[in-house]
């Protein structure tokens, strides 16, 4: 049975070019990660700012710049995750095709959910990884993100 | 305030805000690339379906048919070949 993990950021857009918050294949560790849903709300001062959020895939290289978030196992029990998770990057990855492209303002909650099946998935391939990317901003502000998948 | 725009939705969105009410909409999920789209009916955006998936694609650049699967498969040789 697949095991669910989750991941959080809050903090200001790092870089335009590089996911706030990503999963990716440090290794081939024999599982496909299928994220399955992501949320993006701001606990910024209420104004009429906005976001541009996309879901980009990405390849190459590990990212670089930022941290690695700790993972926490939706279930207490379950082992450490396989995927590697990191936020805030500023280099390193190339990130490739885009899988969804999302608009929030700063005063609203915005949180995507995956029907069974049908989420985003990763291939069981070194490097390979998916993230939200913030590609432009109206305003500099906190964004606060969160990610869940499966392995 | 809930939209059901699609059959066989493959995602569900809500977004909340002060002073609205909550809106929810559906997407839909290319059968080749694997990406994720709301569903808004007459936007004149020009999607795609493919008789040999069966199922919805997101545009004339995801045209050809390659299997969302097939895609994975191959994309996991090639990594494997990496040194």
């Amino acid at each position: 049975m697949a095991r669910s993990y989750g991941i959080q950021n809050t903090a200001a857009i790092a870089s335009a070019s590089f996911p706030q918050l990503c999963i990716f294949m440090a290794t081939a560790a024999g599982v496909r990660a299928k994220i399955y849903e992501f949320l993006i709300s701001s606990s910024a001062t209420p104004a009429d700012n906005a976001s541009r959020f996309s879901i980009d895939r990405q390849t190459t290289a590990a990212p670089t710049g930022g941290s690695a978030p700790t993972i926490a196992p939706l279930e207490f029990a379950d082992p450490a995750a396989l995927v590697s998770a990191y936020q805030a990057a500023t280099g390193g990855c190339t990130m490739s095709t885009v899988l969804m492209l999302v608009a929030v303002n700063l005063r609203a909650t915005f949180r995507w959910v995956a029907a069974p099946t049908k989420e985003f998935v990763i291939p069981n391939t070194q490097y390979a990884g998916m993230g939200i990317r913030s590609a432009a901003q109206t305003g500099a502000y906190n964004v606060d993100t969160s990610l869940y998948w499966e392995e | 305030m809930f939209n059901a725009t699609a059959r066989k939705p493959a995602g569900n969105v809500l977004i909340t805000e002060p002073g609205a009410p909550a809106r929810e909409f559906d997407t839909l999920q290319c059968v080749h690339c694997g990406g994720h789209w709301q569903v808004i009916p007459g936007s004149g955006i020009l999607r795609g379906f493919c008789t040999r998936c069966h199922g919805p694609f997101c545009g004339p650049q995801c045209a050809t048919c390659l299997p969302h699967e097939k895609w994975l498969d191959q994309m996991e040789r090639q990594g494997a070949k990496r040194p």
